[in-house]
């Protein structure tokens, strides 16, 4: 019998996105990836404006562009269950609690009707757990400060029992506790649950700690993707970033991580340049 | 199960156990189905009490005598109540429901507080149609005379209500600028009307401004069968969509994320929206603030979960309405006001309280 963890999950093949009339600047070209399995944690980097976010969309159904995106086997129209997305901006304005937001998410399926089933609140109650948000459950949304409503985004897509999970930065407005709370339940539920997770994060540190694997985007393309330890080095964060910094091995049971020792362009020009760079080279 | 590290610090929180927050969740939906039940209460209360108010006043009880055994109340009663004053009451429900319902699904398309069919033009877009009508005899669709305002007023607002469809599914278009578009068109059709009016004869003058002040005196029973049956097809539509509308207000991204066709969902919420917002207002003219208020109570009172807060709506518009009704025949006697200004004279009051008061759980926008 297979492991359900390896299963295959996710593949793109040659995507592309191109925002606008003007295709000749496309906000992605190209993105090939191996086969993403079930039970893994991604982590998506790349400066900003890399096409992380336009990525998780064009993954998620929400823009249309070139290329495949194969969802478990099956091809994109045919999927059944289509991935999760959180995006970045959880703002919301909505007169809700965080149990009925929660709920909401769960209903969106189409599954036991209009009511509530003792299934769906089972659901909500699981989530919330899992989160450790359960104190917040009867909160309206409005009254959640942006690193609550972010964890409550997460509840959101956890509960619709996702197996392949989107999420854009959804640690950006946490305190450094609650991200590694955050990245670690993540990364067990993904082993527990057999999700595959892509997540973008800024933060190399955490990438580097939970990743199973990494992805790393610049300029619309991919430039590299691998095991973590491989793919994070000097070289890539001075091509990528414009940074000059060194990877440490880490100790017995702690990660590698990056040291920053500053930039190596003399301004941000340069370091847009340096992209510019990098795509014609691709 | 969660991790040890995980485990460990969940320990240390005081989250409500799972039993305690579904039993939470429960009583939640309890309340929100008793304040329903509330709100429905002060309904029946106001349409009994409009029915009993008028020329004549008589005693609830007689009211009650008559709407259920008519053949046991005098013949003068029977006519009165059944022919004269059960048309108004009823419309002044029927359309106060609808306004309310079109208002809270407009706010929930447009995720703006400030959408109604009065503030975006729809209710203007309607009398500059009925005034076309009353003063030039311009028919817009060439049909029987006695159709003809309400029919100009419908075609002219469900005109205005796509070209601001239209206009919100531009790309990069924000909620605001709808909503600026709706003043906007406010402005022209009170201009066009005001341009109408000035070359009016005396006669369709006087109708234009009664028209454009809103009469429930113009109900009669077709007209009510009408406004009715546009409400039990739209309110079903809207209930059945109750998780989606629902999600809607999470935020495009999110309710895109759900999988939900967001343009598909706002293309046809809107054309419901036009049919429910113009029906009521070719048929009775132009009544404001209804649309705007009666969500905002339904809000303040039951949240956003649409399965309770689309009839909470349709409750809580048509008891203002009806409310406004009493006090539109009970102000002066023996004189009725126009509604219309009934309503601004209750509505914008009750507003400010809404805005003022110190419940933030609802003021989120």
């Amino acid at each position: 019998m297979v492991d359900a963890r390896l299963r295959p999950a996710l593949e793109l093949r040659d995507v592309g996105v191109s925002y606008g009339s003007d295709s000749s600047v496309p906000a992605l070209s190209g993105v090939t990836t191996p086969r993403l399995v079930c039970g893994e944690v991604v982590a998506v980097i790349g400066p900003n404006g890399a096409g992380k976010s336009t990525l998780f969309r064009r993954i998620a159904g929400l823009l249309r562009g070139a290329g495949e995106v194969i969802v478990s086997g099956g091809s994109e129209g045919s999927r059944k269950r289509p991935p999760c997305y959180l995006p970045q901006d959880t703002t919301v304005t909505a007169v809700l609690t965080v149990y009925e937001s929660v709920l909401l998410a769960r209903k969106q399926d189409g599954q036991g009707g209009w009511a509530a089933t003792d299934e769906d609140l089972a659901a909500v109650d699981g989530a919330l757990d899992d989160l450790g948000i359960g104190d917040l459950a009867f909160r309206n949304l409005a009254e959640l400060s942006g690193g609550q409503r972010q964890l409550v985004s997460i509840a959101q897509t956890l509960v619709r029992e996702p197996k392949i999970l989107l999420l854009d930065e959804p640690t950006s407005a946490l305190d450094l506790y609650r991200q590694v709370e955050v990245l670690d339940l993540l990364k067990h539920l993904a082993q527990e649950r057999g999700i595959c997770i892509l997540l973008a994060v800024h933060d190399l540190n955490q990438a580097l700690r939970v990743a199973d694997r990494v992805m790393v985007l610049a300029g619309g393309r991919l430039v590299s993707v691998g095991d973590p330890r491989e793919v994070i080095t000097p070289g890539l964060l001075e091509e990528v970033y414009g940074v000059r910094a060194r990877v440490e091995p880490g100790g017995a049971g702690t990660a590698p991580y990056v040291v920053v020792e500053g930039s190596s362009r003399h301004s941000l020009g340069q370091v847009a340049s340096g992209r510019a760079h990098l795509r014609a080279a691709e | 199960m969660a991790s040890p590290a995980l485990a460990a610090v969940r320990t240390s929180r005081t989250a409500p156990s799972t039993l305690t927050k579904r039993a939470a969740y429960r009583a939640l939906t309890r309340r929100k189905r008793l304040m329903l039940i509330g709100l429905a209460a002060v309904l029946v209360g106001s349409f009994l009490v409009d029915l009993t108010t008028g020329a004549a006043r008589y005693a609830i009880v007689d009211v009650v005598r008559a709407l259920v055994a008519p053949d046991t109340v005098p013949a003068a009663l029977q006519v009165v109540i059944w022919e004269i004053r059960l048309p108004i009451a009823l419309m002044a429900v029927v359309v106060g429901a609808s306004l309310a319902v079109a208002g809270a699904q407009m706010q929930t398309i447009l995720n703006n507080p400030l959408a109604s069919p009065f503030t975006l033009g729809i209710s203007a877009a309607a009398s500059f149609g009925a005034a076309l009508a009353l003063v030039l005899g311009i028919a817009i669709v060439p049909l029987a005379a006695e159709v003809m305002v309400p029919l100009n007023a419908f075609i002219a607002a469900a005109g205005a209500a796509l070209l601001i469809h239209a206009l919100s599914q531009r790309r990069g278009v924000s909620t605001e600028t709808v909503v600026l578009l709706g003043i906007a068109l406010v402005f022209t059709f009170n201009a066009l009307l005001s341009l109408l009016q000035f070359v009016a004869s005396e006669q369709a003058l006087g109708a234009v401004v009664f028209w454009t002040m809103g009469s429930l005196t113009k109900a009669t029973w077709p007209k009510l069968w009408i406004a009715m049956a546009v409400l039990c097809i739209c309110l079903p539509l809207f209930m059945r969509r109750a998780w989606t509308l629902t999600a809607l207000r999470l935020g495009e991204d999110k309710a895109a994320s759900f999988g939900i066709d967001v343009r598909r969902l706002r293309l046809e919420t809107m054309l419901l929206v036009s049919l429910l917002a113009a029906v009521p207002v070719s048929f009775v003219g132009t009544i404001g603030f209804v649309g705007l208020v009666g969500p905002h109570v339904a809000r303040m009172l039951i949240g956003e979960d649409q399965r309770f807060f689309l009839p909470a709506s349709a409750l809580a518009g048509a008891a203002l309405l009806s409310a406004s009704s009493v006090v539109s025949k009970t102000l002066i006697p023996g004189l009725t006001f126009p509604i219309s200004i009934v309503t601004a004279l209750v509505g914008v009051p009750f507003f400010f309280s809404l805005i003022l008061s110190t419940n933030r759980r609802w003021r989120s926008w």
